[in-house]
This record gives C-alpha cells, sequence and structure tokens, in this order.
C-alpha cells in the first residue's frame, strides 16, 4: 500500500454554504443522511446547532465537577492536617479543632474553583485533541474562511457512507456553493 | 425547530383565570384564613394572663410576626422581581410578569395584617422590649423630674448664689494681687486666667437656672441615661437610640413603608394592565423608567422595615447586612413561589401555548443564583460576627446556635437552604423538568419558613421568661394557626389578584421576545 | 412635514416603537469579514502615532517601578511612609484599588455572560486585558509588603525545615489563595476565548513568524461545531466558576479589614459592599480605556453608545450600592451605640485629619454618578469620560479612607499619628499606571482588542432562524426588514 503516488488519500469534502441559515438546514439533512465523521465549521458556535447535527451534551461538566470535588477535598485536608495536627496554633481564640471550620472556607472555596478552573482548560484540551499544529483541513484556502466568514461543511472520508460521488451531489443539492476534496496529509 | 411564534397568533386580550377551575380553591383559602384568624383573635383577646406568668397573648404576638413577616418576604419578593424586570429591559420575562406583579400586589395587604403588631401593646410590649423599657424611662422620667424639681431649682440657685459671693471675693483678692506682683508677668497672667476661669464657670450656672420646662426635660434625660442614682438604672444605650427608637417615629415609618411599597407595585401594576387594553408602548417606557427609581425607594423600605420589626427584637443587636440578607431570602423565596404558581397555572390548563420549559429554565437559573446568593450574604453575616467574637453581636448567633436551634441551624440553614437546592439545580435538565421545579421550589419555600422562624422564635423564650426557658412548649401552635391564618388570606389575595386581570401583559410590545425564548 | 411625522409615529409597530426596539449592537449593517478586517487591522498594521506618545512615557514609568522596587528591596521597608500607628498605608490602599478595578473584566465576562446581555461581547476582551494587567499591579504591593522579598515563598504550605506551617485562620492567608487563584483563573478564561482569534488571526498571517507564533497559540483552533460544543460548556462553566469567584476575592479582601475588631473596619456590609465597589471602579476603568481606544480605532461601529449607555448604568447602579453601604455604615455607627465606631465615623466626616479624603470619596462616588440618570448624560462622550474619572479617583479615596483615617486614631490617644506617603511610594503608585498602560498598550500591539469570533455571533443574520424573525416581522412599520 505504501506506494509513492502523487495523488494522496481524500481526507474528505468541505464545502462552503452561504450563511448560517443555509449550513444549519444542510446539517440537518446530513444528519438524518446518517453521517457521523462530519463536522460544520463557522466562525462563531451557531446557536441549535448541537440539535441540527444530532450531537449530545458535553460531558465536559462531569469532569470539571470532578476536578472541583478534588480541589476542595484538598484544601479540607491540608488545611487539617496542617492545623490541627502537625502544627496547631490558637490564634485570634480560634479552637484548633472541627470547629474552626469556617475559617477553613475561604481556602476550601479557592481551591475548588482553581481546580475546576483546571479540569476546564486540560478537559477541552483532552476532548478536543488540541492542541494539533496541522491538520489537512488547513491546507486548503476554502476552509481558512471559516475563522473569517465562511460556513463549511467538512464530510470525512473515513465516515462509512462516503462516497467520492455521492457525497459529492449530496453537497451540492444541499446548496453548497464550492464543494472541494481535501487531500490528507502524509 | 418549528416557526416562531407571533403576537397576533394570541387574543389581544390575553388569558383570563380559569374561575371555575380555580374559585374552590380561592374561597377554600378565604375560609380557613378567616376561620384561623378569628381563632386566633379569640384566642389572643382572651389570653391575658395573670401577673408573673407568660400570657399567651404575649407568645402569640411572636406567632403573628413571624406569619406575617414569612409572606411579607414572599409578596415583596414579588414587587422586587417586578422592580428587575423592568428596569433590566427584558423580554424573556414577559410571560411571567404579572404573576410577579400579582405576587407584590399583595405586600400592602400583609403589611396591613401587620397592624395588630403596631397597634395592640401587649404584642408591641412582648415583641420589642425597648418599648415597654422606653416607656418606663420615660414615665420613671417624669416622676423624677416632678419629684426634685423644687429641690434641683433650689440647689442650682444655692450653688449660684455661693458661686457669686465667690466671685467677688476672688475679684478683690485677684486685684489686691495684680498690685503686688507688679512686673512678674507670669503671676500676672495666672491670676487674670484664673479670674476669668470662675467668670465662665459663673455664666455656666448662670445658663444652668433653667425654667420649669427645660430643666424638667433635663432631668427626664439625666434620669434615662444615669437612673435616680438609688433603685432605678438608666439605659444610656436605649437613650442613645431614642433617636431613632421612639414609638411615634417608628409608627410614622410602618405607615411610609406601607405608602411607598404599596405605591410602587400598585402603579406598576396599573400601568402593566393598562397596557393590556391600549397596547400603548408607552406604558413599557414608562415602567423601565419609574422602575429604576423606585428600586432606591424599595430598598430604603425594605432595609428599615426589617430594622424595625426584626433587628430590634434585641435592640442592642446590630448588622449592617441585615437588610441584604433578609432581601437575600426574600428573593429566593418569591421565585420558588412564582415556580409554584406558574405550575399550578398550567396544571389547571393555562399557559398551553405559551410557556415553555425555557421559561422554567430561566426561572430554575434566578432561583439557583440568589439560592448561592443567600448562602453568600448568609456565610459573610455569620462569618465575620463570628470571626471577630465581639460580645454585643455574637449574642445574637449565641442564642440561635444553641441547645434545639443548633442543629436546627446546621442541618437546615446551612444544607437544607443551600447544598441541597445549590446541587439539585446545578443540572440542566432538573430546570426543565416543571414537577422537580416544583419540588425544589416547595423544598425553597420550607426554608424560607425555617429561616424567618429561626429569626424570630428563638427570642420569644429568652425575651418572655427572662432567659429561664429557651423553648416555650406548646407556643408552636400558635405559629401553625398564625401561619394558617396569614396563608390563607395570602392565597386568597394571590388568587383573586390573578382574576383581576388577563395572566400575563397580552399586548407587551415585548411578548413576540418572550413567546420566543430559547436559552 | 410635521404633519407626516406624527403619522409615522401612529403606525409605529409597538414592538418597533423607539425606545422599545432593540438596539443594533453592531451599527450600520457590518458584515463579518468587515469585523475580521477592523479588529485584525490594529494588530496587522502600524500603530498610531499616539500609540507611541503613549507607549515611551509608559515604559520609563515602568521603569521608575523598577527602580523604586530595586531601592525598596535593597535599601529596607522602611522607605515606604507608612510606621506606626499607620502600619498599613499606600501599599494596602493601591493593592485593594487595583484589585478593584481587576473585577470588571471577569465580571463583564462571567456574569454578564450568564445573564445573557450580548453587548458584553464588544468590550470582554479589552475588560479582561485589564484585568490581568490590573492584577499584576495589585500583586506587587503586598509581596514586597512582606518585607523581606526573597522569603516571599514562605507564604505557600510548604514543607520546610522549620517544620512551620501558614496560619490558614488569617484573612491574609487568604487573600494569597484567593488572588493567586484569581489570577490564574482570569488568565485561563481570557486565554480560552482567544483561542478562535487567534486562530483568526493565524488563517491571516502573511509573515512565516507570525503564522507560527498565532499558529502555536491557537493550539490548531478549526471552529468545528463539534469543538464549538464542548469550547462552549468550558465557556459557561468557566463563567459560572468565575462569578463566585469574583465575590470571594473581593470578599476576602474585604475579610483583611472587617474579620478584625477595628472601628471602621468590622462591619458585616464589608463583602459585597466592596464587590459592588470593585465592579463599580472596574467599570470606570474600561471606559477610560475604551472611550479613547474606540475613536483611535475606528471601533464605533462595535463599541456603540448602546454599550457605554449600559455601562453607565451599571456605574449608577454599583454606585448607589455603594452609597447604600456608606449609609448603612454609618447608620449603624450610630445606632449600635458603640463609642469607638461612632468615633471613627465622627473622625471620617466631622472633625479628623483626613475629612478631606472622606468628602472627596462620598462626591465621587455616590454624586457624580448620579448624574447618570439622565439619558443623553449616558451618551455624552466628554461627561461620561469626566465621571468615570471622578469614580476612579473616588474609589481610590475609598481605599484611602478606610485605612487611613482609621489606623491614624487608634483605640490609645497618645498613639495617634499622621500619615504621609514618601517619595517612594509616589514613584511606586505613578510607575504601576506605567506598568498598566504599558502591558495594555501592548495588549493592543499583538492580540485582537475586541472577541472578534464573539461579536460576529451576536450580528442578528448570526441566528440561524434569521429568516424566521424577518418573516415575523415583514410588514410592520419601523421593522428592519
Amino acid at each position: 500500500m505504501k506506494e509513492k503516488t502523487n495523488s494522496k488519500p481524500a481526507y474528505g469534502y468541505i464545502a462552503e454554504f452561504e450563511n448560517a441559515t443555509a449550513i444549519y438546514h444542510a446539517a440537518e439533512k446530513v444528519r438524518d443522511a446518517g453521517f457521523k465523521r462530519w463536522d460544520v465549521h463557522s466562525p462563531y458556535p451557531i446557536h441549535g446547532m448541537d440539535a441540527a447535527m444530532g450531537l449530545k451534551k458535553s460531558w465536559l461538566s462531569a469532569l470539571v465537577l470532578a476536578g472541583g470535588a478534588t480541589g476542595g477535598l484538598t484544601a479540607l485536608f491540608l488545611q487539617f492536617f496542617t492545623q490541627v495536627n502537625l502544627y496547631p496554633t490558637v490564634v485570634q481564640g480560634k479552637p484548633t479543632d472541627f470547629s474552626t471550620l469556617p475559617a477553613f472556607f475561604p481556602v476550601i472555596f479557592e481551591l475548588t474553583i482553581l481546580l475546576s478552573a483546571f479540569a476546564v482548560l486540560g478537559g477541552l484540551l483532552v476532548i478536543l485533541l488540541l492542541p494539533r499544529l496541522n491538520h489537512p483541513l488547513l491546507a486548503s484556502k476554502t476552509f481558512l474562511k471559516f475563522s473569517d466568514d465562511g460556513f463549511i461543511m467538512s464530510i470525512e472520508a473515513r465516515d462509512p457512507k462516503f462516497s467520492r460521488e455521492r457525497t459529492k451531489e449530496l453537497l451540492e443539492s444541499l446548496g453548497a456553493t464550492n464543494v472541494e476534496l481535501v487531500e490528507d496529509e502524509v | 425547530m418549528s416557526a416562531l411564534k407571533s403576537a397576533d397568533d394570541f387574543p389581544k386580550d390575553g388569558e383570563a383565570l380559569n374561575q371555575s377551575k380555580t374559585g374552590l380553591l380561592k374561597m377554600a383559602f378565604l375560609f380557613v384564613g378567616v376561620a384561623a384568624l378569628l381563632l386566633f383573635a379569640i384566642l389572643a383577646m382572651t389570653g391575658g394572663g395573670e401577673d408573673g406568668e407568660v400570657s399567651r397573648r404575649s407568645m402569640m404576638a411572636y406567632s403573628w410576626l413571624f406569619a406575617v413577616m414569612f409572606f411579607l418576604t414572599l409578596a415583596v419578593g414579588g414587587i422586587f422581581w417586578t422592580l428587575v424586570h423592568n428596569a433590566t429591559n427584558s423580554g424573556w420575562g414577559v410571560l411571567v410578569r404579572r404573576l410577579m406583579e400579582n405576587l407584590g400586589s399583595v405586600t400592602p395587604w400583609i403589611l396591613l395584617l401587620g397592624l395588630p403588631l403596631v397597634l395592640s401593646s401587649d404584642f408591641k410590649n412582648a415583641l420589642w422590649e425597648w418599648i415597654p423599657e422606653q416607656a418606663a424611662l420615660v414615665e420613671g422620667g417624669e416622676k423624677y423630674a416632678e419629684a426634685h424639681l423644687e429641690s434641683e431649682k433650689a440647689k442650682r440657685a444655692k450653688e449660684l448664689q455661693t458661686a457669686k459671693t465667690d466671685f467677688k471675693t476672688l475679684e478683690k483678692v485677684t486685684a489686691s494681687a495684680i498690685t503686688k506682683a507688679g512686673k512678674n508677668k507670669g503671676e500676672v497672667s495666672f491670676l487674670n486666667e484664673r479670674l476669668s476661669h470662675s467668670k465662665t464657670k459663673l455664666a455656666e450656672l448662670e445658663e444652668g437656672q433653667l425654667d420649669d420646662k427645660a430643666l424638667t426635660s433635663e432631668l427626664q434625660v439625666h434620669f434615662m441615661r444615669h437612673g435616680d442614682g438609688e433603685h432605678v438604672h438608666g439605659n444610656p444605650l436605649l437613650y442613645h437610640k431614642s433617636g431613632y427608637l421612639n414609638i411615634s417615629s417608628w409608627t410614622l415609618r410602618y405607615i411610609l413603608y406601607v405608602l411607598g411599597l404599596g405605591g410602587v407595585i400598585y402603579t406598576l401594576r396599573k400601568w402593566s394592565v393598562a397596557q393590556d387594553k391600549s397596547g400603548d408602548p408607552k406604558y413599557t417606557l414608562m415602567m423601565r423608567r419609574w422602575s429604576c427609581g423606585f428600586i432606591a425607594i424599595f430598598g430604603i423600605c425594605w432595609t428599615f422595615l426589617v430594622v424595625d420589626w426584626l433587628m430590634v427584637l434585641d435592640y442592642t443587636w446590630f448588622s449592617t447586612m441585615w437588610g441584604v440578607y433578609l432581601f437575600a431570602g426574600s428573593a429566593v423565596s418569591s421565585m420558588a413561589l412564582l415556580v409554584a404558581i406558574l405550575t399550578y397555572l398550567r396544571s389547571t390548563g393555562h399557559f398551553k401555548d405559551t410557556i415553555t420549559m425555557e421559561h422554567y429554565h430561566l426561572m430554575g437559573k434566578l432561583m439557583h443564583s440568589f439560592v448561592i446568593f443567600w448562602a453568600y450574604i448568609a456565610f459573610s453575616q455569620y462569618f465575620l460576627i463570628w470571626y471577630a467574637n465581639i460580645t454585643e453581636e455574637t449574642k445574637f448567633y449565641l442564642l440561635r446556635n444553641t441547645d434545639f436551634f443548633n442543629s436546627y441551624t446546621v442541618i437546615l440553614l446551612v444544607i437544607g437552604h443551600f447544598f441541597i437546592p445549590f446541587a439539585a439545580l446545578l443540572v440542566r435538565q432538573v430546570k426543565k423538568t416543571p414537577k422537580l421545579m416544583v419540588a425544589i421550589a416547595a423544598w425553597l419555600l420550607l426554608m424560607q419558613i425555617a429561616d424567618i422562624y429561626w429569626i424570630i422564635i428563638p427570642e420569644r423564650g429568652v425575651s418572655l421568661t427572662g432567659g429561664a426557658q429557651m423553648i416555650i412548649p406548646g407556643a408552636i401552635w400558635f405559629d401553625l394557626l398564625a401561619f394558617i391564618a396569614v396563608g390563607g388570606i395570602f392565597g386568597f389575595l394571590l388568587l383573586r389578584s390573578f382574576g383581576k386581570s388577563s395572566l400575563y401583559p397580552s399586548q407587551d410590545p415585548r411578548l413576540e421576545e418572550s413567546l420566543n425564548v430559547v436559552n | 412635514m410635521a404633519k407626516g411625522t406624527t403619522d409615522s409615529k401612529q403606525t409605529v409597530h409597538p414592538s418597533e416603537a423607539p425606545g422599545v426596539k432593540r438596539e443594533a449592537l453592531i451599527l450600520n449593517n457590518r458584515s463579518m469579514s468587515w469585523i475580521t478586517d477592523r479588529v485584525c487591522g490594529i494588530v496587522e498594521n502600524r500603530q498610531p502615532f499616539i500609540w507611541w506618545i503613549l507607549f515611551v512615557p509608559s515604559v520609563m514609568l515602568a521603569a521608575c517601578l523598577g527602580y523604586t522596587l530595586v531601592y525598596l528591596v535593597s535599601t529596607g521597608i522602611g522607605v515606604w511612609g507608612n510606621n506606626q500607628p499607620v502600619a498599613w498605608g499606600w501599599a494596602i490602599v493601591n493593592f485593594v484599588f487595583w484589585i478593584g478595578i481587576g473585577h470588571a473584566g471577569t465580571l463583564i465576562s462571567a456574569i454578564l455572560f450568564l445573564t445573557r446581555q450580548k453587548w458584553r461581547t464588544s468590550v470582554n476582551r479589552a475588560a479582561e486585558a485589564m484585568t490581568l494587567f490590573a492584577v499584576v499591579c495589585a500583586g506587587i504591593y503586598p509581596g514586597f509588603h512582606v518585607g523581606r522579598f526573597w522569603m516571599v515563598w514562605f507564604l505557600a504550605p510548604v514543607p520546610n525545615s522549620n517544620e512551620i506551617w501558614q496560619n490558614f485562620k488569617s484573612p491574609l492567608l487568604w487573600d494569597v489563595f484567593a488572588v493567586s487563584t484569581y489570577f490564574t483563573v482570569s488568565v485561563i478564561f481570557w486565554y480560552i476565548g482567544l483561542i478562535p482569534d487567534l486562530a483568526t488571526l493565524r488563517d491571516r498571517a502573511t509573515t512565516k513568524v507570525r503564522k507560527f507564533l498565532y499558529g502555536m497559540f491557537a493550539l490548531g483552533w478549526r471552529g468545528g461545531n463539534r469543538a464549538w460544543k464542548h469550547y462552549e460548556m468550558g465557556y459557561l462553566l468557566l463563567a459560572a466558576l468565575s462569578t463566585p469567584l469574583v465575590l470571594s476575592v473581593h470578599s476576602v479582601v474585604s475579610f483583611d479589614f472587617a474579620t478584625s475588631i477595628v472601628p471602621g473596619w468590622h462591619t458585616t456590609i464589608f463583602p459585597p459592599y466592596f464587590v459592588a465597589g470593585a465592579v463599580f471602579g472596574g467599570f470606570a476603568m474600561v471606559l477610560t480605556l475604551m472611550i479613547p481606544i474606540r475613536s483611535l480605532y475606528g471601533l464605533q461601529d462595535m463599541f456603540t453608545l448602546k454599550h457605554i449607555d449600559n455601562m453607565a448604568k451599571i456605574i449608577l447602579l454599583t454606585g448607589t450600592i455603594v452609597g447604600y453601604a456608606y449609609i448603612m455604615e454609618l447608620f449603624m455607627a450610630y445606632f449600635s451605640g458603640n463609642k469607638f465606631e461612632g468615633d471613627a465615623f465622627y473622625l471620617r466626616i466631622v472633625n479628623g485629619p483626613y475629612t478631606w479624603a472622606y468628602a472627596c470619596m462620598f462626591f465621587c462616588n455616590v454624586i457624580a454618578p448620579q448624574i447618570f440618570w439622565f439619558d443623553k448624560i449616558r451618551r455624552n462622550l466628554v461627561v461620561v469620560f469626566i465621571v468615570v474619572m471622578f469614580v476612579n479617583a473616588g474609589m481610590w479615596f475609598e481605599r484611602f479612607v478606610i485605612i487611613t483615617t482609621t489606623l491614624s486614631r487608634d483605640f490609645l490617644p497618645g498613639q495617634w499619628g499622621y500619615y504621609s506617603p514618601s517619595w517612594v511610594e509616589w514613584l511606586m503608585f505613578a510607575g504601576t499606571f506605567g506598568l498598566f498602560m504599558m502591558l495594555f498598550l501592548l495588549f493592543i500591539r499583538f492580540l485582537p482588542v475586541i472577541a472578534i469570533s464573539e461579536v460576529k455571533g451576536v450580528l442578528p443574520e448570526s441566528d440561524a432562524h434569521y429568516p424566521d424573525w424577518q418573516k415575523l416581522k415583514k410588514g410592520r412599520v419601523g421593522a428592519d426588514v
């Protein structure tokens, strides 16, 4: 398979649409056609696109809840361990036992937030498989319009429903103004 | 996604309350409320009690304050949400705005239900110690002044006489001493100073020769601050506060609260209903503009209302956060009540095509944020008082964090008023499920009852028994009775207000935004 | 003519009536590519001459800051004017001042995001950047106030050979956690918001260096809606986390004062009062920066008078809340009957060494913003600019009043003193402004000053259901169809 040829394998099609409404309705059709490996690239998140693409709710929130819990428990442990066990000091008439809990609350709160925020950043990078410095799509001049004012749909060749002819026809029938085949990087 | 809803497809006169479905409940509320009210009144009137024991009437004063205060927080929250809706130029909430207005419009009635607290001196004396104590001080002061007027007058006259003679002698002595001193400048100036000093003293004494009226009031003040020096102690603190805490200005302020809060919601609701008929957008502008200013009236009235009725249950205690704390609880619980009302109305066949789960979601978010806000304010207030540990402040919590009320505080208020609703409302799907939302709303209302109960009732045992008993057994039944009485009337008034106009502002120019809201 | 106007007034559809109709957030029907060009143009083109006029003195002032810090560390903390009884002088005043300014950014980003205030998109980027730079300026003060700066690591709970642990019951330690958490989370929030715009800059880059640098920081963003879904969730979560964080940070700062038993400091309303004050001062600083920037870089269509109007309203609201807190403090100082509390306010207002500061504070914070009740004033740039300058000064005076008046009059009259700052403090304070301006000007130079992708999202045609709305409003007089 590793023979040297001029034509690289196809990554998939990209199709440009006129505006948000057009790509929104096109996405509903593509979803109903049963495609799995496809995406809609836009300069901003299009409201309601999740439903149009048939996407489930993001599970990032679960990750962040775990992050927050870790932060809170860490702070609780850190403070109890150091203030009650290791180095108990009576300051400002506050006891060195469980009833000092209110005084520990600010740090518990801050660390909960801090680790939740780390979970957001880390979770996003992991879920989105970023950072990625290069990508086949970024080689296409048409595709790069997505960060300006382009509404671009991409359907990957890896999708079981993908076919060079029919997928192109489908995209054109949905009102794409410009359909382009993107090569994979090898 | 279906097409958008157009306001033109909905009837111009909105949706009327289905009286056949809600009328029974309304009358049931009225009947139960009035019956309980009568029973309560009879029990209170006959419960004078004998000397030396805690009278039923004084226990019932606390019950009444608790019931009135709880429903007042709900109603006042309605005013708050109306104001916020108008002032923020909100579009999504148009459909539920009339519910807020109706809830708010009950406020003046509930305040009038508080009249027994203002009029009945037994109620007042049982609740607010400063009133009988001040009255006693004033009375004692009058007697003291009467008794001491002549002797004080004579004493002062005599003092003046002596001082005058002394001064004359001193003048002569000084004159001769100055000639003796000659050129000793220090000596001369000392002598002169001594003379002028006693001249000032003389002038002071002369000023002290007051007429009867002025002297009487001076003696009264003296009595209030220092007592008679023998048997009765004065109360300098209460005297210090009497500029604010005196019965006439306290009553006047009550009238101002009724006028202020009632006037705000009456005006806004009037404009809102007028728009239902004419559809004139000028009302929208008027409501927005005036609401901004009304917020100031609302804030001032509410802050001082809770100072006058709740904070001074122990007049020696104080907290700058108090108004904000009561406001936070009021906002969250009235939003909970709005959710409950909305669901009730939907279950009786109203709001069929208008209200969607998006509205529930938004109301859930507001509820959630104010649960957090309440916790923030409650924690800050507790925390600062706990940390600084100053006796005059900690007494509030000492009373409420001991014995029975301790577990009550921690378990109900900390866990129940914050952690449980906070966790439950985190989930998006919960906020879009009316049944769960109503459950949470009911829970939050229960917690608001607990909060108000916790603020008022611990004072009862301590105040009435002089600290001998924390809790007066059996008094809880009066609390329940008062709650049913005020609650019944509250429910009746609320349902009645719904029947008076369309259930939503049918010709509000922003109606379409609310019909099609997505978040 | 007159008849014609009244006629058209009568027939305007109620939902399109003046005052009711929603004002456009982006004026002149600007297209998405226009927005991209205009914002990216600031970064890609040469800076106007005035940028250099501002930048060079800012760098010089920042250098002064560096000089004073070196002088401070090498000589000792005694070069500051604070001493007994005023142990907390300008260092803490300026710390609280800067950290307060640093609250508007996260507030605009987070709270306004949660409440779906779409107008935030034009201001949030600059406000967030301002936040970070303000927190940097703020952090300098407590960092150096510890005295022996090289021992600052003692603040962190790390095991050490003395087996000493921090006192977690101390408000000052909470400050360390709160401020560092705030800075970190703000950076994350800011950076996540920047990613799509960095991708835009990457895709427009013409030089290799730009392509590489922006490309690296854009992390390979491709704007797929599968990614946007998680991104939006992440952004929402960060907003939801930042909102209580903003509240907590300034509440913790207020705990520094309010947990004590010092008259004038110990009062329960301090946490929300400080938060409202911080938002107040922060919004004023955002307006101070954005009003010149919008005309300098031609951003009037994105940062409109509507935005300024809204921000003026928030300044009015928070200013009034601050006024409420002042009044409550005063009322309780009287009502409590506490002699010391009463005296603290007597010294502040009636007869004390710093009554002028209290008067300045009250005028700037409570009275001056009241002019924003008038619609026309809120849209008059000159007046708005003057008022926000008052607010900036007023918030500084507030901290000065709280700290200095109280400390200069201790419980023991024998300890009374007067505080005046030394030249080092003056220079340091000026230096932090230099540092702040320098960082902000660099931000304008290298990063998009407006959140491009977010602004595009609030254009009316960005809504996939835009045609439906068009259809709904068709035929209505006054509608933009």
